[in-house]
This record gives C-alpha cells, structure tokens and sequence, in this order.
C-alpha cells in the first residue's frame, strides 16, 4: 500500500509544476507585453509600411530600443520614411531617432508625445548556460509572441559577442527584448541561422549605447551630422579592433601543394578547405579559405567589416603547359570583394596590377649549401575603393596569381572591407610576407 | 556604214552577233531570219531592220504578239520602255524583243577607254588556284583544331577535332559562296576559290592576332588599351576583307568600294567601341582585372619585388570623391541638414 500511495502524489507533483510553468509564460507575457512595440517602416509617399521589426521601451521617459537594420532607411532617407510605434493594444506613437551603434545592430528611439509607463529594466547579470530565457517580438506580422529558449553561452568565431540562442527567432522580431524569467532584459533578438540556433545582441551593448547616449544626450535628428559621425567613429574604432587583434594573434601556417599558406589566424575568421579531383579532369584543385563570419550591416545593399582570404592550388601534371594555362585563366577569370557595396556608397574600385617576384624559401643542402632558387613570380592585382560617406575607410581586395611555373600555380587573394589605408598596408605586409614556397 | 546587232538573251549575255552592211535583214524565232532567236516569246518573223535613203537605219516590228520595246537611247537618254513600231537606230540603242534584248551599234562608235588591270588582279588570280584554296582551307581547319585542343577543358576526343574541323570549313565555304552568289547575282564574276583564300587567310590572321593579343593581353593591365588594340586590329582587317570581296564580286566604281570597305565596318565598331568604353567607364562592383594568364615565358616585362608592389600602392587611396558623382548617385546617408537628396528609386 505504501508504494501505491506514492504515485498519485508524484503525479500530482508534476502537475502542479507544469501548471505553475503555464502561468508563469503567461504572468510574463501580460507583465511585460505593455512594454513591446511593432516598429513600422512606413514610407510616406504611400503612407504604406514598408519594414517591420519589434522594440521595446526601457525608461519612463520613453526611450525604445530596437536593431538598426529595422530603422535604417529611417535613418538614409528621412524625407522617405518615418517610423512609428505600435503598443500590443493597437495604440500608435511617432518615433525619432537618438542614437545608433551599427557595429552591434543597435538604435535607441523616443516615442514622441507621452511616453507609456510601462518599461522593461535592463539585466546586470549574464544569464546561467543553459537558463530558459524568453524572446518577445511579432514574427512576419502575426501578433506579439513569447518564445522561451535556452541562453548557450556567448558565441564563439564572432568579433562581437553574440549570445547564441536556442529558440527560434523569425523575421519581425528584430529588435525584440529577450528577457529572463525575472522580466530583466539579457539581450536583443538580431538574427537566426534556422532551426532554433539564433543570435542576441548582449544587454551590456545596449548598456554602452544608453551610457554613450546620456553622456551626450543629444537627440540626432536635430544635429543629422551626429550620426554619421557616431557611425563612422564606430566604424573606425571597429576596424582597428579587427586589425589589433588579426596582428596580435599567431598566424597558423598550412600546407596547400607545394607552399604554406595563412590558416587559422583567429576563432572568428572560420577556415575551411576543398579539392576537386577528377579522374576525368586533367586539373586538380586544392581550396583553402577563411572567411570572418561578421558582417556589419550599413545598409539594405551595403555590408562591411569584413576579412576574408583564400588559396588556391592547381595542378595538372601530365598537361602541357599552353593548355594548362589556359584552364587556370578559366578558373580564375573572375573576382568578387567579400561584401555588398552599391555605386550609393563606394566609388569604383582602383586597381594596380603588375608582375611581382618573391623570393623562395632557400632549401638547406646536406654539405650547408644553399640552392639558389628561382623566385616566384606572379600577376599580383591590388584594388581599392573608398567609401563616399567615410572617406578613411576603404575595401581593399588584393590577388596575386603565379605564372612561374609549367603546370602548377598559386593564387592567393585576400578582401578586407572597411578599413583605413593603414590597416590595410599593415595587413597586406603581414599577409603577402607569411606565405612560403617551397 | 555597218551597223552591229547584239541579241542578248534573259540572263545579258550575248547570244549572237550580226554585221550588216546597208541590206535588209530580218529577225525571229524561224531559220530563214539573218539573226535567229530562240527565245519562244519572239515571232517566227519578229522584226526586219533596213537602211534607208539617207543611209540610217530603221527596225520595224511585224506586227507581232509581244511587240517591240525601246528599252534605253543613248540619245534621248529615256528610261522608260516604249513600245515602238518603226524606229530610226541611233547607236547604243536596246529593244525588248519577247524576253531577249537586242543592242544595236554603229560600227563607228567609240568604245570605252581601257581599264587598266588593277594591281591585285595578280594576287586575286593566284588565289583564286584551286589548289591553293584548298591548302589555305586545311591549313585554317588545322590551326583551329589546334587552339581547340589547347583550350578544351577536358579530354580532347576525335569528335569534337571533327566538330571544330566542320565548323571552320564550313564557315569559309559559306562565306565563299555568299559572295560568289552576290557576284553571280550582280552579273560579275563568282570567283568562288579567289574568296576561299581570302576567308582562310583572313581566318588566320584573327587566328595569329588573338594569339598576339593575348600576349598583350599577359603584359600590359590596362584595359582601355587591350580593348583599342583589339578594336584597331578589327578596324583594318574587316575593311580590306571587306575591299577584297567587293572588289572581286561587285563592278562598282574604287571610289565606292573603298566607301563601302571602310564606312561600313567603321561604323559598326565605332558602335561597339562606344559600348564598350561606356562598360569600362560604368560602376561594377567587382574589380577590373586583366586576367589573361601564360607561363612566364612570354612575359617581357620585368617584374618588380612584391616589397616594391606593396610600397607603391598607397597612391592608389587618394581616389577623389567627385561632386558630380555625388549628385548623379545620391549618397543615402549625407549630410541631410545641408542638402536636400532627390528621392532613390
């Protein structure tokens, strides 16, 4: 009987919890739901909207917060678009724009008028691995929802911290809070890579962004040169970290073919490599790339912040060489930059190509000799492109392609976008002197 | 005074000659005519011709079918055919008889100077040697079967030579035996082989200029001069094919011919000159490469060290940002107190 007597009171048990965990999704949405917005894009020719994205409101005085890439356009073509708020009750308020951080996809508003009383309090402390946490937005315009998840740690191969996320975030929620189940904001929703793996802003960003703010407090849409300043001083801090960072670290070496070239540098350039070979084929290709997995978002058709560098090897060893060397030009008749710049915010780009020699690594002979090695040489381009609204800032794309030899090649290339003439000499040097033949 | 009649039949050759001396004659489809015609549209007796008093010449038609036409007069310099029933000759004359014509001329008539043979007559009969043709033909056949096969990806099989082989042929025949129809439409001459060496020897030299180019191509980056080149090369080669293909297929004056060689081509790559350096000059997102690619072997230039590469590329920074640029393009994140941006569709 004892035994028998046990059971209902366990099932009972885990009712009352599953119960208790019901209501608590609910007690948090219907705390906290007077908080949220649906950010409107609205284009006011058509007075029609043209984005969506979510916020929220973090003071009485009626700050809201939400990604940049929802208000951007706000932002390039003001006498286009205007944003608005839209509380879960259907009430309407105008937003003006305070501030922004591109690198971290940030924008800090104020909804004009009287602010709504009801704000969310911004988290001071990381949440534990695996804590369930919530992200609140309206995805593709359905109504205001709360997806629970689990916080996983920041992750990793990003320069800027991302809280990675297991839950899904959908398009519209961008710029939701994510909050604990204390109803702290821990972060922002930015981005999803698909099956419930998505990315947060960390709160401690959006805690830098309202310090910077305050400290200034100067609304920007009054002063419209603040914020291509702010933005650009982002920028430029940003790259600078990149490039500290790229030079500090220990560049890996790897062999591809007959040479070594430049692999792991950092966690957040990820490396990967392919081969084709086909019996069929007379060309064998060997592929070896790293590409920064961070792109700072400037606007709808203009990315930058990014580092990317590939090798590749080729070889046909029983093909003459006229015949291999026109399948190389096959291979390599067309180079794209890394990122997406439109003629709105880049000029062209400006090339110098030209012959180029380096020296090989000498081989040591038995008897201490060096052999005298012939040097490398090699069709070597090295492109430029200034951005119009940040004139230090550059994409540089750089290629270089060896002619030396009968039937074997390398190419080697690298694009950084957005950053000064001087970073990018630094890089080119560190880059072009890594690589070894042998 | 000898008058000289010519009939001719539908295609303007001349069919028959008849010399006449003062006594009538008569002319038809029957066998007792001086001149016998065969076309079946003339009269068994179609026309007699005779000298009068005055010692001019007279045609009368006999009353037939399809009647007798005056088709030009030197003399009254008419165009319009009229129909004529007794008419005095005068030399230089042409009558519409059924569906042949007939010429008539005055032994004393002055004929047309001498043309002197053009200096290409010679080269143009040296090709025009069948055997020469044909070994120009296997000679363009093999350089493109071997470009070919230093450019195919793959294995390089029988019948893909075979493919390349029939292309190349058959593009010059066609194009021998275009001209050789617009010669025999004009009524000039056909000239067939003369035009196959020309194909093949002009296949050829796109052959060793697309090579040349190429090398060009390897050494020098610009490319505004690569696509010059390329279109100079093109704007002296169409021309004299051009030149040579009317000179042997059509009977036109030098002045027009070279008008025609010249004007033609020059337009078209003008067009495309314009094209392309319109192309060159338009933003792209990529970067301009030349990317033409040859072992070092055919390299002319001397390489520099990548130390002095690197060292000369901060010159390439300073791009200025034109004004103009930003006014065509709107910049969309400008200054917007101090401007007001057109719209960005």
């Amino acid at each position: 009987m004892p035994k028998a007597s046990k059971c209902p009171i366990a099932l009972m048990l885990f009712w009352f919890a599953s119960v208790a965990q019901g209501q608590s999704y609910e007690k948090l949405y219907s705390n906290y739901r007077d908080s949220l917005y649906q950010i409107h894009l609205i284009e006011r020719a058509s007075n029609s909207k043209a984005g969506l994205g979510s916020g929220f409101q973090i003071s009485a005085s009626g700050l809201v917060v939400t990604n940049y890439h929802v208000v951007s356009r706000a932002i390039s073509e003001p006498e286009k678009y205007l944003l608005k708020a839209f509380s879960v009750d259907k009430k309407e308020g105008q937003l003006e724009l305070l501030h922004v951080d591109v690198i971290n996809d940030l924008a800090l508003l104020r909804q004009k008028g009287e602010p709504h009383t009801e704000f969310l309090q911004l988290s001071t402390l990381a949440p534990q691995k695996g804590e369930t946490i919530f992200a609140l937005g309206n995805p593709m315009d359905l109504g205001m929802t709360l997806v629970p998840g689990t916080y996983s740690g920041i992750a990793s191969g990003s320069f800027y911290d991302r809280i990675h996320f297991s839950g899904s975030i959908n398009p519209g929620m961008s710029g939701g809070p994510v909050i604990n189940s204390a109803g702290q904001v821990v972060g922002i929703n930015v981005a999803t890579a698909g099956n419930q793996i998505s990315f947060l802003v960390p709160v401690r960003k959006l805690a830098t962004l309202l310090e910077e703010f305050t400290t200034t407090n100067q609304p920007l849409e009054t002063k419209p040169t603040t914020l291509k300043s702010t933005i650009h001083r982002h920028l430029i801090n940003n790259q600078q970290n990149i490039i500290d960072t790229i030079l500090a670290a220990e560049w890996q070496l790897r062999p591809l073919g007959e040479a070594m070239v430049i692999g792991e540098i950092l966690p957040s350039i990820q490396c990967w490599g392919s081969s084709e070979k086909d019996a069929t084929k007379p060309l064998q290709q060997i592929i070896k790339g790293c590409t920064g997995q961070d792109v700072v978002y400037l606007a709808e058709n203009f990315s930058t912040g990014h580092v990317e560098y590939e090798f590749f090897w080729l070889q046909a060893d029983n093909l003459q060489s006229a015949r291999f060397y026109h399948l190389y030009q096959q291979q390599m008749d067309s180079f794209y930059a890394g990122n997406s710049a439109g003629e709105a915010h880049v000029t062209n780009f400006r090339c110098q190509q030209k012959f180029t020699t380096q020296q090989r690594r000498q081989k040591i002979l038995p008897s201490n000799k060096t052999s005298h090695q012939p040097s490398v040489i090699a069709r070597s381009a090295y492109c430029v492109r200034r951005y119009r609204d940040f004139p230090d800032l550059y994409d540089i794309f750089y290629v270089s392609l060896s002619v030396d030899q009968s039937n074997r090649a390398l190419v080697s290339h690298f694009t950084l976008s957005g950053f000064t003439q001087d970073s990018a000499t630094t890089f080119s040097k560190k880059f072009v002197s890594e690589i070894q033949w042998h | 005074m000898a008058l000289i009649i010519e009939a001719l039949d539908r295609t303007h050759r001349v069919q028959g000659r008849l010399h006449i001396e003062g006594e009538p004659v008569t002319l038809g489809r029957a066998y007792h005519n001086a001149l016998i015609m065969e076309d079946p549209h003339v009269d068994a007796v179609h026309a007699e011709i005779r000298c009068d008093n005055n010692g001019h010449y007279i045609l009368r038609d006999l009353n037939t079918t399809n009647g007798t036409h005056l088709l030009t007069s030197h003399t009254l310099k008419s165009t319009a055919a009229t129909k004529i029933n007794e008419y005095r000759i005068q030399s230089g004359d042409e009558f519409q008889i059924g569906k042949s014509r007939l010429r008539c001329v005055l032994s004393e008539s002055k004929v047309a100077p001498t043309l002197p043979l053009h200096t290409l007559e010679v080269l143009f009969d040296y090709f025009a040697q069948p055997r020469l043709a044909i070994g120009l033909c296997i000679l363009a056949g093999a350089v493109s079967l071997w470009l070919g096969y230093l450019t195919t990806i793959n294995r390089f099989d029988w019948i893909s030579g075979l493919e390349l082989i029939t292309q190349t042929l058959s593009t010059l025949i066609i194009y021998a035996a275009f001209w050789a129809f617009i010669g025999r439409v004009v009524r000039h001459e056909a000239r067939f082989f003369a035009h196959l060496s020309i194909a093949a020897i002009a296949r050829l030299l796109i052959g060793s200029w697309s090579w040349f180019s190429g090398l060009l191509r390897f050494n020098y980056s610009s490319l505004w001069l690569i696509s010059a080149f390329n279109i100079l090369a093109l704007a002296f080669l169409l021309p004299a094919l051009l030149w040579c293909a009317s000179f042997l297929a059509l009977n036109i004056e030098p002045r027009w011919r070279w008008i025609m060689a010249v004007l033609l081509p020059w337009c078209f790559l003008a067009l495309i000159a314009k094209v392309e350096f319109d192309d060159l000059k338009e933003f792209s997102e990529t970067p301009r490469l030349a990317v033409e690619l040859k072992p070092d072997k055919w390299l002319w230039r001397k390489p520099v060290s990548m130390d002095a590469f690197l060292t000369s590329t901060p010159a390439l920074f300073e791009i200025p940002l034109t004004e103009k640029n930003m006014e065509a393009k709107p910049s969309t994140m400008r200054d917007t107190a101090t401007a007001e941006q057109p719209q960005v569709e």
